[in-house]
């Protein structure tokens, strides 16, 4: 990788005969080529992009792997090799690196984003011949775009900036930055290749049947995308995004599947919950071996002693559990009704029709919204008492809501949907917590009275855990109860309210 | 970092060409800067930057910003140019005035240039306060010797006004522009060489392709890279070299 392209220059990102044309123009200055090469760029992050949400850039060329710091803005470069394409965070051995990627809390890597092209240096020099910058056109294989970075040599900044500024005036479009920074720019839906947020953008006059069957498919298509994880085990969140990507595909059609016939709907969504309910034991297991460092820091250093037992017992149990869901994973049963699910919400569904098939989007979502937003003050009516079970109902009441607005906010609320849902999310993240601490205690047992082997600390450590997380819940319980509360006062709950369409 | 000046009180020696062509040489391993002294600006010229002409005067010898803000890369990796300003025509007086003794401005000129390995400076012919500063501050001060007779006469005129200095253990002579068919030039070349303990064992010839940098703007590695001249700069920076003042 040349550094002229990470180094902050001028880039140009133009057409290639559109550059050519500008640069025969620029008579007062020449060209004199330097080299050309074969170049590739990897764009590396986890399968959900937070090295980037994260401003952390890593990429690779040739044998060569290039790391941002976002503190300094300046790229430190290392070499390693591996012999997959995708690796896990222990894998580097250098630990500065490994510093570097913490603040992203990632464990597999791999690249995102693979981009070849050719890249040509040129010396520009001014009428004297002399060499005032470096221009460096990279052509990419799968795009009819052209960069050109232009970086000048020390001392000639403002003479290079004249040279930018007339291919400027003859308005190719111009940015400062990096090379790698650009391509990143140049592919918005990079982040989002594995995640299970709903990118579709629907419009309020779509026809009702195709636009959830566009939702649907999204949806069916980022599960697939993360099979290949889930059977490498590369990292415990491509089986987390699939589950949800599954969950919300049933959730919707269940809020909004009358567009198709109601036995399809039913079908697919029994299929959907097969689909996911195989690997409801490993993501469990998955769930508290994740939670076991948490669990330790909760714990005197004498009883956390007693977690490696479960951790060792989880471990074991997770084998088993990998195993089944590989072989459902590459069964053809599973490859068959998957691919019938794609065809029909890809376009067999035509042939489906529900009662509200051919509606306007906007009336259907609207309609399913209002019925979402009425269940859980149905239920708040409704119980004596606020149960740790109602709470969980609730929780699902409020996920299935969020849901809808995920995949239809667009439609219904434009703009306000970012807000709505934040605020939504931030709600159900406490609900969550009371309900993960619940869940805690119950599983804890359950996981002693199933282990066979354990030493003398593991029960207590169990009882010691038990007591934190009753303390903890009970203590969230109120600050929970008063939100709830708080959530479903007619003021909050009527900017939910869909308002007439435009 | 190490501070290489050419110097000779006598003009037309060849000082700015073996500047220009050992700071290049130089540039091969190490990141150089060639800082061009003389207002003629003829190793600026040389290397197609263009000399400062405007700005105020004023003491900049020891100004960071000026550096920073004036020197330029060459067409060639890691060799930078401070180029000739018209400001340095009033050297002699900056640094009779200067407020920093000789040992000050040393140790501020290794800050300045810290990220070179080598400086080289290319200096205008005199004898006056400039050459007293830039003898003290050079860890190598090169003297092309014209092997002619008043070329030796200002050779021997500097020798006796640094004969007490005690820098005189790092100035070094070699024999520039010499014409192998001159006669004169070969006795004397034998002469002095009998006499001299800090003469380099290193001919450069009078040569077309030194004189054809003017044209070209580069340095003669670059024109004629298997030409004697090429050769003899590239021996007089193994010279140096092994001369282990460097």
């Amino acid at each position: 990788m040349n550094v002229n392209l990470l180094s902050k220059s001028s880039v140009f990102l133009t057409r290639q005969e559109e550059l050519d044309l500008a640069l025969k123009k620029c008579t007062e200055y020449s060209f004199d080529l330097c080299n050309t090469k074969k170049s590739d760029i990897n764009i590396y992050d986890s399968f959900d992009g937070r090295l980037l949400s994260k401003d952390i850039l890593l990429f690779r060329s040739g044998e060569n792997f290039y790391l941002l710091n976002p503190k300094n803005k300046k790229y430190n470069f290392f070499e390693f090799n591996h012999s997959s394409n995708v690796f896990k965070l222990q894998d580097l051995k250098d630990e500065k690196v490994k510093k570097a990627l913490s603040p992203a809390s990632l464990r597999a890597l791999m690249p995102l984003l693979s981009i070849n092209g050719v890249i040509t240096v040129y010396n520009l020099k001014n009428s004297d011949k002399k060499t005032i910058a470096m221009c460096t056109k990279c052509q990419f294989n799968d795009d009819s775009f052209t960069f050109l970075v232009i970086t000048p040599l020390k001392g000639f900044k403002d003479e290079t900036d004249e040279f930018v500024n007339l291919l400027k005036s003859f308005g190719l479009n111009y940015s400062k930055g990096d090379i790698v920074r650009e391509l990143i720019n140049m592919y918005p839906k990079l982040h989002v290749t594995y995640s299970n947020k709903i990118q579709t953008v629907l419009k309020q006059d779509d026809l009702s049947d195709q636009a959830v069957s566009l939702i649907v498919t999204e949806l069916l298509k980022k599960a697939e995308a993360n099979i290949n994880g889930i059977l490498h085990d590369y990292d415990t969140e491509f089986l987390h995004d699939y589950r949800v990507s599954l969950r919300k595909a049933r959730s919707i059609l269940s809020e909004v599947g009358d567009v198709f016939d109601k036995e399809k709907t039913k079908y697919f969504r029994g299929i959907f919950k097969t689909f996911a309910q195989i690997t409801n034991n490993l993501r469990d297991i998955d769930v508290y071996l994740l939670k076991i460092p948490e669990f330790k820091e909760e714990l005197p250093e004498y009883l956390s002693y007693g977690l490696n037992d479960i951790e060792d017992y989880l471990l074991k149990l997770r084998e088993g559990e990998v195993e089944k869901v590989n072989n459902f994973l590459q069964s053809s049963e599973f490859k068959a009704n998957f691919g019938e699910a794609v065809d029909f919400f890809q376009k067999g569904y035509v042939d489906y029709p529900g009662e509200l098939a051919g509606k306007r989007i906007y009336d259907v979502a609207a309609e399913a919204i209002n019925d979402c937003l009425a269940s859980p003050i149905r239920r708040v009516k409704k119980s004596k008492s606020m149960t740790p079970e109602t709470l969980h109902k609730l929780r699902i009441d409020f996920k299935k809501l969020r849901y809808l607005i995920e995949a239809f906010g667009n439609v219904v609320y434009g703009k306000k949907t970012e807000t709505l849902l934040d605020k939504l999310k931030k709600f159900q993240d406490e609900i969550g917590l009371y309900h993960d601490y619940h869940n805690h205690i119950i599983m804890l047992n359950y996981i002693l009275n199933e282990m066979t082997v354990k030493n003398d600390n593991t029960e207590e450590t169990v009882r010691q855990l038990e007591k934190i997380f009753i303390k903890k819940r009970d203590k969230l319980e109120n600050k929970v109860l008063e939100r709830l509360e708080r959530f479903l006062q007619k003021k909050n709950i009527s900017k939910y309210k869909p308002r007439s369409s435009k | 970092m190490k501070i290489i000046a050419l110097y000779s009180i006598k003009g037309g020696v060849g000082k700015t060409a073996t500047a220009v062509n050992l700071a290049y040489e130089a540039s091969k391993e190490s990141q150089v800067l060639l800082w061009d002294w003389d207002p003629q600006a003829s190793a600026t010229f040389y290397l197609r930057i263009k000399p400062e002409i405007k700005g105020k005067t004023s003491n900049i010898i020891t100004k960071k910003s000026y550096y920073q803000k004036n020197i330029k890369a060459t067409d060639f990796p890691r060799f930078d140019l401070l180029p000739a300003d018209f400001l340095l025509r009033d050297l002699d007086f900056m640094l009779s005035k200067m407020k920093d003794s000789k040992k000050d401005l040393k140790k501020k000129l290794a800050e300045l240039f810290d990220d070179y390995e080598y400086v080289f400076i290319d200096s205008p012919p005199s004898a006056s306060v400039l050459s007293e500063y830039l003898l003290y501050i050079s860890d190598v001060v090169l003297i092309p010797l014209i092997p002619t007779v008043l070329s030796l006469r200002t050779y021997e005129m500097l020798k006796s006004e640094i004969a007490s200095d005690k820098s005189k253990n790092r100035i070094f002579a070699f024999f520039s522009m010499v014409d192998k068919r001159k006669k004169m030039h070969s006795d004397i070349m034998e002469e002095v060489k009998k006499s001299e303990a800090n003469l380099l064992d290193v001919v450069v010839p009078y040569s077309a392709v030194i004189e054809k940098m003017g044209v070209e703007r580069v340095p003669v590695q670059v024109i004629e890279p298997k030409s004697t001249a090429s050769s003899a700069y590239a021996k007089l920076w193994k010279a140096l070299f092994d001369s282990q003042v460097l």
